[in-house]
């Protein structure tokens, strides 16, 4: 089961760019001679549904800003034609972060252990 | 239980035991499970947790793989085939299948519905391809005895004890498999009150995995990356969701509770295509709108769970099944 997250938030960029990064992956697996059918039908798909899944998110958004556009009296809506870059690039950027954030904990732990140790 | 029991009996490649735990109950559990043709054991006194009655039948597993279903799961009559094939590969110690609700009627059970067709048709495949399935279920999971019994069996240490162990694995340097082709069929909360119950175990079962392996955690890449991404969803995510998305709709521009559904078929497409080889397009349809609430039920369960764990340092340790 899930640990009961609440909807695609993060988690959701970061598994579709997983499944992105996967296809590079795959390919210098496969140069090093360690991939196989199997696997690539698995990044293939995955792959494959993320990016449907990029384009069905910018189509809803067309459609739902062609909408408000529409309703609105005179010309004025809220919304912006396609989805707006600067949201996109500040959840990329917050990704990082989170994930930046956890690597240097790890490396903050690696340091006190490699520490404890010298001094032992 | 007698179903559960049966649809192990009609396995393509059925046990060599089934044993029912019995952990004290006061209905007709045993009798029904006995008649079934099950072997059923009883410890002396309750064990108070799923972990607890599934740790003390482990030491009468005689054979080299032990599966641990939940008494109100069913399995597709292929299941244990296919998840098997996960161990021909010796490092593999667990894995676990699909999940589909077996019943899809109230909100709750289509909310599910919609919930696990996204979790098991997308992010499970992806977790599986980088080698660290988030979970192995614990409804429904095959193990390598031997690898369980190192680590102890199932703990109570936490109420999420397939997380528990699961990372525990990890840490060992144990490999887990998700095997999407192998289904089971989970009766879900149907309403509201069984719901919370189940949201609350969960919930706490996480913030409390996390407290107790973030050490470990931290160590293996791809498992840091999507347990620190949970947390931040679970916790921040969960505060835009129910206090930032309405404040900004009602102060700034009512626009902004258009964030509610703009992932929306981000959720759907997966599901539909899920759905489809199974000619449940109109099932998934109509099921899709109940998700939501249920998003809302997820974002209030987990970060009141975030807050008492974490904030007031109150744990919650009662194990409620629900049904």
């Amino acid at each position: 089961m899930s640990a009961g997250l609440p909807g695609a938030g993060l988690a959701g960029v970061f598994f579709v760019l997983s499944a992105l990064f996967a296809v590079p992956i795959e390919a210098v697996r496969t140069v090093r001679g360690r991939s196989s059918r199997a696997a690539w039908m698995l990044v293939t798909r995955n792959a494959a549904l993320a990016l449907v899944m990029i384009a069905a998110l910018q189509l809803f958004f067309m459609g739902i800003s062609a909408i408000v556009r529409y309703a609105a009296a005179h010309g004025k809506s809220p919304l912006p034609k396609t989805l707006p870059i600067a949201p996109v690039l500040m959840a990329l950027a917050v990704l990082v972060i989170v994930l930046l954030t956890a690597k240097a904990l790890e490396l903050a732990l690696r340091w006190r252990a490699a520490l404890r140790a010298s001094a032992d | 239980m007698a179903e559960t029991i049966r649809s192990l009996q009609e396995q393509t490649l059925p046990p060599y035991d089934i044993i029912v735990v019995d952990d004290c109950s006061t209905d007709e559990t045993a009798a029904v499970a006995e008649a079934a043709g099950a072997w059923v054991v009883r410890p002396p006194k309750n064990k108070g947790s799923k972990a607890g009655a599934q740790t003390f039948a482990l030491p009468l597993v005689a054979t080299e793989f032990v599966m641990a279903l939940d008494a109100d799961t069913t399995l597709a009559p292929d299941a244990i085939e296919r998840m098997s094939k996960a161990f021909d590969d010796p490092e593999v110690a667990a894995a676990s299948g699909s999940v589909i609700p077996r019943h899809i009627r109230s909100v709750w059970e289509r909310g599910r519905y919609v919930e696990y067709m996204f979790a098991f048709s997308f992010y499970k495949r992806i977790q599986d391809g980088y080698g660290k399935p988030l979970i192995s279920s614990g409804c429904f999971s095959l193990y390598r005895t031997d690898k369980l019994r190192e680590v102890g069996g199932w703990s109570n240490r936490t109420l999420a004890e397939d997380m528990d162990l699961t990372w525990t694995l990890y840490q060992r340097g144990a490999k887990v498999r998700f095997m999407p082709d192998a289904v089971c069929y989970p009766i879900e909360p149907h309403n509201l009150d069984l719901m919370r119950k189940q949201l609350r175990r969960w919930s706490h079962g996480f913030i409390q995995n996390v407290q107790l392996h973030w050490q470990g955690v931290l160590g293996l890449g791809y498992l840091r990356s999507m347990v620190s991404l949970a947390l931040w969803d679970s916790i921040i995510a969960s505060i835009g969701y129910l206090f930032a998305i309405p404040l900004l709709a009602i102060l700034v521009n009512a626009a902004f509770l258009f964030a509610y559904v703009l992932d929306a078929p981000v959720i759907l497409i997966p599901v539909l295509l899920s759905a489809l080889p199974r000619r449940e397009l109109g099932k998934a349809l109509a099921s899709f709108p109940s998700y939501f609430p249920l998003r809302v039920a997820n974002a209030v369960m987990m970060l009141k769970a975030a807050f008492l764990e974490l904030v007031l340092r109150r744990p919650f340790r009662v194990y409620e099944k629900g049904h």
